[in-house]
């Protein structure tokens, strides 16, 4: 296997920019040094230290000509998918372009992360056709799906660890399992990957002795050790503190620009998925209710839009499940 | 009217469906046998857990049937004059029955359980479809070798169990009731055919070790991801697998002795 050399690229988000994330992290903490991916550990100065002033918008256009080509990486046309009774996608159409974070997001239980599986083919369709790098997932032959997969990169909500194993041979297991390579080129290579997230330190540990931030960060780590084309990050921001959340929303934006990566992030967190996204996919009853920029999102005439993004708890989505009324449940 | 009608063909369909899934995954399994040869840590590792893990139990458990087969042997035998048959009636019981049907009740009760509970907690916290996304067959890298080491184990554990039981008959015939150790020995060299009676039991320990085995990776293969869905499976595995294996031991043994 070959090892693609990351690009650096002088491209920041806005919120590690504005030193929201990673700038206000403490020095002494040990996730200070954490998000530093292979070519900063390399030598270079950590993207989010150099204080790049540059808006988002320069960014997309950046990040959107770096796959090299117009074709979107991944073409969803006409998706129907239901469980059931129960319709999750009512003939969805989505473009995820090369080079960009794109976002998808929505309330909770929409299908974000059905539409992960179903873009992975670990799903299938109803209806509708899903295509990746140009192959349509759902008629390949298993060898081709799988050699497919070792392209694609997925970060689970639970990390998804192999528990039985050390953080070193989870990282190494993919590694191992499609290369041929030595085992002391594996171990630079994991090493690598672990001092990207700021884990190396913890490649002994099993995965039980891991924070649930420290877990994510070791399987995004394992997720780029074949150095795939795109990553699919399934709610990564949920349940982490503050500094783990930074260090994350942080490594996710400069994983993908400095290894030219694709990105997909399935989330309801939305300022910080938004200061990371070039662009955002709102989807809801089974429909993708808005797309753009996360300025063009943000600035959409449509109320549930507007609701969604801003948390308001009043509008066209009701907090409470239909109920009667109070006073008759209490009293009557 | 018709609603208990519909309930029955529903719970009928999901049964033939369930059937059809465990036969597919079967075919999975085995169809990863030659390339999980070529790793024999990952065989051995499950002939560890599967098999080294039960000996305890295996040893403990046969040591106490044969000492109750002894006992009671001896009191029945001993109203016809027969007590020094004692030896054979003993190792035929466990060589023939009681060796194979025991062992792979206890292996469903311990390492059946824990492999439908391993495999479906991995799956309920995801491990398979990671590996699944990182274009590692689920099937053939977990659930084969884990077959591999049922089917290995289940006729060591036996054989053990027998061997054990015959000591643990040994001990109360002879040593407590006054056998003649000869007559013990002699009987049992005498009268027990190794094709007819240890072949035999061999095979039937195979065929527990496939339908135990398969029994307990399909419950955790196919359990609901949810912590009541795993509880439901590892029941299932030890009721499913002791229902099969006494229904098999049957017809196995109509088969091979019935004449």
């Amino acid at each position: 296997m070959g090892i693609r050399r990351p690009r650096q690229t002088r491209h920041a988000p806005s919120s590690a920019r504005d030193g929201r994330h990673a700038g206000t992290t403490d020095p002494g903490s040990p996730l200070s040094s954490a998000p530093v991916p292979a070519p900063i550990a390399q030598g270079a100065k950590p993207l989010a230290a150099r204080g790049d002033s540059r808006d988002l918008a320069s960014g997309v256009k950046r990040a959107a000509g770096a796959g090299g080509s117009g074709m979107p990486l991944v073409r969803i046309r006409g998706l129907c998918f239901a469980r059931g009774e129960r319709v999750v996608f009512d003939g969805v159409d989505l473009d995820i372009q090369r080079g960009q974070v794109t976002a998808v997001m929505g309330p909770s239980g929409t299908g974000k992360t059905t539409l992960l599986k179903l873009i992975s083919g670990q799903l299938r369709p109803d209806a509708g056709i899903i295509e990746v790098d140009g192959q349509n997932v759902h008629r390949l032959s298993h060898g081709d799906l799988y050699r497919l997969r070792t392209r694609m990169g997925m970060l689970f909500q639970s990390g998804a660890l192999l528990t039985d194993l050390t953080v070193f041979d989870n990282v190494a297991y993919p590694l191992r399992e499609h290369t041929r390579l030595p085992a002391s080129m594996i171990r630079k290579l994991v090493l690598m990957k672990l001092e990207a997230v700021g884990l190396r330190g913890a490649r002994e540990l099993m995965p039980s002795e891991l924070s649930g931030g420290m877990a994510r960060r070791v399987a995004l780590a394992r997720a780029v050790a074949l150095d795939p084309m795109m990553i699919m990050y399934d709610e990564p921001f949920t349940g982490q503190d503050p500094i783990s959340m930074g260090v994350l929303v942080t490594l996710i934006r400069q994983l993908n620009d400095a290894s030219r990566l694709t990105s997909i992030v399935v989330s309801h967190d939305v300022r910080e998925t938004a200061g990371i996204a070039d662009r955002i996919y709102l989807i809801a009853n089974g429909k993708v209710m808005a797309q753009g920029t996360p300025e063009e999102v943000d600035a959409a005439g449509s109320d549930w839009v507007h609701q969604f993004m801003h948390g308001e708890p009043d509008g066209p989505v009701h907090f409470h499940y239909p109920a009667p009324e109070l006073e008759s449940d209490f009293l009557g | 009217m018709l609603e208990p009608l519909r309930e029955l063909g529903r719970g009928g369909l999901d049964a033939l469906a369930g059937l059809g899934r465990g036969h597919l995954l079967l075919v999975g399994i085995l169809m990863g046998l030659p390339q999980a040869t070529a790793r024999p840590r990952l065989l051995l590792a499950q002939v560890f857990n599967v098999g080294v893990l039960s000996v305890l139990i295996i040893a403990v458990s046969g040591l106490f049937v044969g000492m109750v087969l002894g006992l009671q042997g001896y009191h029945v035998l001993s109203q016809f004059g027969a007590a020094q048959s004692l030896g054979v009636m003993v190792a035929a019981s466990l060589v023939r029955e009681l060796g194979p049907v025991v062992t792979a009740l206890l292996v469903a009760g311990r390492a059946g359980s824990a492999l439908t509970a391993e495999v479906g907690l991995m799956k309920a916290t995801e491990q398979l479809s990671g590996l699944e996304m990182m274009a590692v067959d689920p099937v053939k890298r977990i659930l084969t070798p884990r077959f591999f080491g049922g089917l290995v184990s289940m006729p060591l554990l036996a054989a053990m169990f027998s061997a054990v039981g015959v000591l643990g008959g040994w001990f109360v015939g002879v040593g407590l009731l006054g056998v003649d150790e000869g007559a013990y020995w002699g009987q049992i060299q005498a009268k027990i055919d190794f094709h007819e009676d240890v072949v035999n039991g061999v095979i039937k320990s195979l065929v527990f070790g496939v339908v135990v085995t398969w029994i307990a990776l399909f419950q955790g293969y196919d359990a609901t991801p949810t912590s009541e869905g795993v509880s439901r499976a590892t029941t299932r595995t030890v009721v499913h697998s002791a229902l099969a294996v006494l229904g098999l031991d049957f017809v196995m043994t109509a088969l091979m002795f019935g004449d």
